[in-house]
């Protein structure tokens, strides 16, 4: 291949860097209140829609036969359907986030060529690491979107807190992406390459308790990235600090790269290995469990997200744990379709309390969601829409994704995990029915207490675009069901 | 008239959703559309009951596909229990927007009705497991939002216990329809029951009890009850006619259309279980309705007590059983709708709803009195009203069975005129009291309502062919299916 060719391949990945670059250089030299400054979020929507384009005239359907994935750039990168879905998973998250950019940008005091910027890049890094084959990639890929995002936690420096949380990631992601970079070296030590599609068959037998070290220290090191217990403790810290629309971007693009690279992962190294799903096993339980546990006792609907943020992730983590069991492709399907509807889940939620201003600042407690109801009953009725759907209550996408990964769970006979998973939700019921009786059983505190400010329109249309996306994802998955079983076609075949 | 069951479905929910687009100070145009459309499903649906042949059992059914890839289709389909039970739900809604109207002035509690209405009747006419539980839950977030928005002082308690209660419920029964899906590839109820009815003893037992709960809580079955009196307490009136008069039956139409023919090895097993807690739930609904002083509190344990004896026909496994237990269910729905419209009525004027608040009230509001008189001679199951006949029916059907448990629900009869004619005396007779002379009779506005009740009363007790006839042969069906 051509270097001309595999840029070609890798468009979908070069769009963003162009367009992150693009932004940065207007940027640099026009004033400050220019006119171009409008024209921003255009440019970044066109090349995400480029990116997705691309991404989405390269996945191939076809089940039948099997398809070799393209590696490109001497097997750094290899290019399948789960790259695809998931790069479009995350460029989708994204654009919602642009939608209302604009105008978000102008009430904070961050310049705009960086924030597009950072966002491109941390999006850039996702990519590569979902499409990364060989071990530095992985590395630098992460670091990218690592970096990335603390920088995004502090941008606004609006707060104590929020410097607070993002000293906090930086320095707790750090450790926990050394502990991967160990991980990862104790592989190559064991195995002599670094590409992992071979690890697998390049691994001694009488070293298979070392190849168990390394790959906990893996585990531990994406755990952390995902937010699973027990290394979820930034998760609450971090989402709180942070300013709320960068945690409504971060909390699922960040889950959803995590989540690819664990897939695989386990599909070409953790489920040859002894103990993989007993040790994803505990980890689930340990998430369903916590998540749901802590998020009944908060005060603030931020981090009441968060520890269900945690929660969703002991939810998805089943899917991985039965795949690790029995690398039954329908499995990742049903982790896939998971995090698809809790995407648009948790942005909607996130970006549902960055909407809601009381007179003094972001309504945060729940008792300042009080009387929502009353003054702006549609609002209101978007929060339930996504409130039922984390809660899983059916129609929406948040029950039928629940249903099928139990069903997939119980097919491969994990009674006993679904049961966990119930009693889980059976637990979160009570926090998430909590904000709807803040919103509609209990009197505002202050007549008008909810300034009437113009609404953003763009964030009115992504909010919009949320509880739409939740409520087709429940009462006609079809389609979507389709996208996500296509992610096996061309799969690493280790 | 073939897709007759998904207009009256979903009209209700198309309506809602029309509604929210128009401004709330349009009250009076969104009252008036509210009780035209469910006029409207209600005059289609007694369509419906016209167009019945008794020689097939399911009819007017629909099929679409829709999610194939989990073998999870659009199936809806009635035979005559489920009609029934769609005519109880579509009598019962108008009048609940009826005596709403003078109270309740907010746009969104229409809208909720209008949701309500759609869910209870998918749930009662699903054919498709994954459909009906679908529906099962998602007609609960319109109740919830009913209690906890335009209830009474304890609403928000009473609401959340209730949704909570229900669902958590309704989480293990959705394990066991997986399970189900799993083993047999299919959530289609008719090849469901040919093949769970094979499946040993020992995992139709776990099933069925996970089928069972989530219907115990809602029917309710002691102890799962203690939902109940606080949400019928706390539910503005119309909330507790629907609550009491159509969601109770809910439960107990789960267990006769999915609990027991999909696991009728557990169903007999369990059977003398159920009827121990039938009697314990008659017998302790009475006794605690005979000791409380607010009157819709009362009411709420009566509906303990009576629906104990759905559960004892039910469970007798008996034709006259079955019969007895499916037919008091629909006259527990128009009786006890009949007795919290009635104590709507008096707590809309007085605001109290104290047994000792009144007094006398036969000689200040006579009409109130004699509608009150009919509805709890009903309640008590005098013959010539409806109650009698389910009564009769049901311990007829179970004294053939279990006779202990038969005499016991003849005890519960007796405690039940016990406690129904104490509140009447204490309400109608005796003394006046003091505030009493504002409280204006029953308007004719409301007798609008209460005089379609108090004549279904009558011919439903008189002429009980009408609709008994054919649940004669879906009781034969039944039991065959369960023997």
């Amino acid at each position: 291949m051509t270097l001309t060719q595999q840029l070609g391949f890798i468009s979908p990945i070069l769009y963003p860097i162009v367009g992150a670059f693009s932004i940065l250089t207007i940027d640099l030299f026009v004033s400050k209140e220019h006119k171009i400054k409008n024209v921003y979020p255009l440019i970044a929507l066109i090349f995400i829609a480029l990116s997705a384009f691309s991404l989405v005239q390269s996945i191939q359907w076809d089940t039948q036969n099997a398809v070799e994935p393209i590696y490109v750039f001497s097997k750094a990168l290899v290019l399948d359907n789960l790259y695809r879905i998931a790069s479009l998973f995350i460029l989708v998250a994204l654009t919602l986030l642009f939608l209302f950019a604009s105008n978000y940008l102008k009430h904070i005091r961050v310049s705009e060529g960086e924030y597009y910027a950072l966002l491109f890049f941390a999006v850039t890094g996702m990519m590569l690491m979902i499409a990364s084959n060989d071990f530095i990639t992985l590395f630098f890929s992460l670091e990218i979107m690592s970096i990335s995002t603390y920088i995004l936690t502090g941008l606004t420096r609006e707060s104590s807190r929020t410097t607070e949380a993002t000293m906090k990631y930086f320095i707790m992601g750090a450790f926990a992406t050394s502990f991967i970079l160990y991980g990862l070296t104790l592989f190559y030590g064991l195995s002599g390459t670094i590409y992992l599609h071979l690890i697998a068959q390049m691994i001694q037998i009488e070293n298979q308790g070392m190849a168990l070290l390394a790959m906990t220290l893996i585990l531990i090191g994406l755990a952390f990235k995902i937010g699973a217990v027990p290394f979820h403790m930034w998760v609450p810290d971090v989402y709180e600090g942070a300013p709320t629309a960068i945690t409504a971007f971060m909390s699922v693009t960040v889950k959803v790269a995590g989540f690819s690279v664990l897939i695989r992962f386990i599909w070409t190294l953790f489920s040859g290995m002894p103990f993989s799903s007993h040790l994803l096993l505990y980890i689930t339980m340990a998430t369903l469990l916590i998540g749901n546990l802590y998020a009944l006792t908060q005060t603030s609907v931020k981090r009441m997200l968060a520890y269900s943020s945690i929660s969703h992730t002991g939810y998805a983590l089943i899917g991985l744990t039965v795949f690790s069991a029995t690398r039954d492709p329908q499995a990742v399907s049903a982790t896939l379709y998971y995090l698809f509807t809790y995407t648009f889940m948790t942005l909607g939620a996130f970006l549902f309390i960055f909407y809601i201003r009381t007179s003094q600042k972001e309504a945060e407690l729940y008792e300042d969601f009080a009387g929502l109801a009353t003054e702006r009953p549609w609002s209101a009725f978007a929060m339930t829409v996504l409130i039922l759907s984390l809660a899983g209550v059916p129609p929406m996408g948040g029950f039928f994704s629940k249903f099928y990964l139990f069903q997939n769970a119980l097919h491969h006979q994990f009674y006993g995990l679904v049961i966990f998973a119930v009693f889980g939700t059976m637990i979160s019921l009570y926090y998430y029915l909590k904000v709807i009786v803040m919103m509609y059983m209990k009197p505002a505190k202050n007549v008008g207490q909810f300034k009437e400010e113009t609404p953003y329109f763009g964030l009115t249309l992504s909010m919009a675009l949320s509880v739409l996306f939740t409520v087709l994802l429940g009462l006609a998955p079809t389609r979507f069901l389709e996208w996500v079983s296509a992610w096996s076609v061309g799969i690493i075949f280790g | 008239m073939e897709k007759a069951l998904s207009l009256i479905t979903f009209l209700p929910m198309v309506t809602g959703i029309i509604l929210c687009f128009l401004p709330s100070r349009r009250i009076h145009l969104i009252k008036k559309l509210t009780c035209g459309i469910t006029l409207f499903v209600c005059a289609y649906s007694l369509f419906l009951y016209k167009y019945f042949d008794p020689t097939k059992t399911i009819q007017f059914e629909e099929f679409a596909f829709w999610i194939p890839q989990l073998n999870i289709f659009y199936h809806v389909g009635i035979d005559w229990l489920s009609l029934l039970l769609v005519i109880l739900t579509t009598f019962l809604m108008p009048i609940a927007v009826a005596c709403s109207w003078n109270s309740i002035q907010e746009k969104g509690f229409y809208i909720s009705l209008l949701f309500l209405e759609t869910g209870i009747i998918g749930a009662f006419i699903a054919r498709d497991l994954f459909l009906f539980y679908i529906f099962w839950e998602a007609m609960l977030i319109p109740m919830y939002l009913i209690i906890g928005v335009w209830g009474g002082k304890n609403r928000i308690y009473a609401a959340v216990k209730f949704i909570i209660y229900t669902m958590i419920g309704s989480l293990l029964m959705l394990v066991a329809i997986i399970f189900l899906y799993i083993r047999f590839e299919t959530f289609n109820i008719e090849a469901l029951c040919q093949q769970s009815a094979q499946l040993p003893l020992e995992v139709q037992q776990w099933l069925f009890l996970a089928f069972a709960l989530s219907f115990a809580i809602k029917t309710p079955i002691f102890p799962f009850h203690t939902w109940l009196p606080d949400a019928h307490v706390e539910a503005p009136t119309a909330g507790s006619v629907i609550l009491a008069g159509v969601l109770l039956k809910l439960g107990v139409y789960g267990f006769l259309r999915f609990a027991i023919p999909l696991f009728p090895k557990a169903a007999v097993f369990f059977a003398p279980a159920f009827l121990v807690l039938a009697v314990i739930g008659i017998v302790f609904g009475a006794l605690m309705a005979l000791n409380q002083t607010d009157i819709k509190k009362l009411i709420a344990y009566s509906s303990v007590s009576h629906l104990g004896f759905v559960i004892l026909g039910i469970f007798s496994f008996t034709t006259a059983g079955v019969m007895g237990g499916a037919y008091q269910m629909i006259n527990h729905g128009i009786t006890t709708g009949a007795l919290f419209l009635l104590i709507g009525a008096l707590y809309d004027r007085a605001h109290k709803r104290g047994i000792d608040d009144f007094g006398g009230l036969a000689h200040s509001t006579p009409i109130y009195a004699t509608i009150f008189l009919i509805a709890t001679l009903s309640s008590i199951g005098l013959p010539g009203t409806n109650g009698f006949v389910g009564e009769f029916l049901i311990l007829a059907g179970a004294f053939q069975s279990y006779k202990l448990a038969a005499v016991f629900g003849g005890l519960g009869v007796i405690l039940g005129a016990v406690y129904m004619l104490k509140l009447y005396r204490c309400m109608m007779f005796g003394e006046m009291k003091a505030e009493q002379e504002f409280l204006t009779d029953t308007q004719p506005f409301e007798l609008s309502y209460f005089v379609p009740l108090v004549c279904l009363i009558f011919v439903m007790g008189l002429f009980p062919n009408l609709f008994l006839e054919n649940l004669n042969s879906f009781a034969k069906d039944f039991i065959g299916l369960v023997k």
